[in-house]
C-alpha cells in the first residue's frame, strides 16, 4: 500500500479520494500518507463511533458534498458512498476510490463481521460508482 | 627620528595535508552549506571544488561529476514516474478485473472503461 500511497502523490493531482474496506486494513496509515504528502485533510469515520451505523453513513455522506481536495476513510463509507448515490441521480461522490479490505494484523470476530458487511455494501456501489466515472483502484 | 618600518621576514610552515578529522568537518561545513532543496547557500560546483581542493574527492572533473549526479537524479526520477504508473496501473487493472467479474456474475454488458487518468 505503501507503495500505491507513493505512487498517487507523485502521479495523480490531490483530488477527492475515499478510501474503503473492513477495520484493520491500513486505511488509517494510507490516509495520513495522502494527507501528509497532498496537505489536504481526511476525515475517518473513526469519529462517527458514537453513533448508530445509519446514521454515521448519513453524516459520512455529507462529507461527500464538501468541495476537494479531501480524503474521507473508514468502514462506513460503502454506506455513505450507497446514500450518497441515492440521493443524487447524477455527478460522482469522489474522484478516486481505493478499495482496501485485507487485514494488516488481526480482527476479532466483531471486526469480521463488520468487514463482510462493508464488502456487501461495497459490491453493491462497486459498478454505480465505475459508471459516474469514479476511479477505482485496488492495490 | 622617523618610524622605521621593522624588518619582517615571511616563512611559510609546511604544507600539511588535512587529515581525517579536519576532512570530516570540512564534509560536514560543505554540506551544511548545501543545505536541503531551496535552502543552498552555495552551488554544487562550489562544494566539489573545495572538497577536491582539500583531498576529500579524488576527481579531475568536477563538470564530470555534475553531469553524473544530474544523470542519476533523471534516472531515478524517471524509474520513480515509471514504478508509479505500473503501480497505478496494476491498481486499475484489479478493479477492472473485479468489475468484469461482476458484470459477468450479472449477466450484462461489458463494464465502462475507467476514466482517463
Amino acid at each position: 500500500m505503501q507503495r500505491l500511497a507513493s505512487a498517487l502523490l507523485l502521479r495523480v493531482r490531490p483530488s477527492r479520494i475515499i478510501l474503503a474496506g473492513g477495520p484493520r486494513s491500513g486505511k488509517s496509515t494510507f490516509a495520513a500518507a495522502l494527507s501528509d504528502g497532498y496537505r489536504i485533510p481526511v476525515r475517518g469515520t473513526d469519529e462517527l463511533r458514537s453513533l448508530e451505523w445509519s446514521e454515521s453513513s448519513l453524516v459520512a455522506s455529507t462529507w461527500l458534498d464538501r468541495p476537494g481536495p479531501w480524503i474521507c476513510e473508514g468502514v462506513v463509507m460503502p454506506r455513505a458512498l450507497r446514500k450518497w448515490l441515492a440521493a443524487n441521480p447524477e455527478g460522482k461522490p469522489a474522484d478516486i476510490a481505493i478499495w482496501i479490505n485485507a487485514p494488516v494484523s488481526e480482527r476479532v470476530r466483531g471486526q469480521d463481521a463488520m468487514a463482510k458487511g462493508c464488502e456487501t455494501v461495497w459490491d453493491e456501489v462497486f459498478l454505480p460508482l465505475r459508471e459516474r466515472g469514479v476511479r477505482i483502484l485496488i492495490p | 627620528m622617523p618610524w622605521q618600518p621593522p624588518n619582517l621576514t615571511v616563512r611559510w610552515g609546511a604544507y600539511s595535508k588535512p587529515d581525517g578529522e579536519e576532512q570530516a568537518q570540512l564534509v560536514t561545513a560543505t554540506l551544511a552549506l548545501l543545505g536541503a532543496d531551496h535552502a543552498a547557500v552555495v552551488t554544487r560546483e562550489i562544494v566539489l571544488e573545495k572538497l577536491r581542493g582539500a583531498g576529500v574527492l579524488d576527481i579531475e572533473s568536477v563538470q564530470a561529476v555534475i553531469e553524473a549526479l544530474d544523470k542519476e537524479k533523471a534516472d531515478a526520477e524517471a524509474k520513480a514516474v515509471a514504478d508509479a504508473d505500473r503501480e497505478l496501473d496494476h491498481s486499475l487493472a484489479l478493479a477492472d478485473g473485479t468489475a468484469k467479474a461482476k458484470v459477468a456474475a450479472a449477466g450484462v454488458g461489458a463494464p465502462p472503461k475507467g476514466p482517463p487518468k
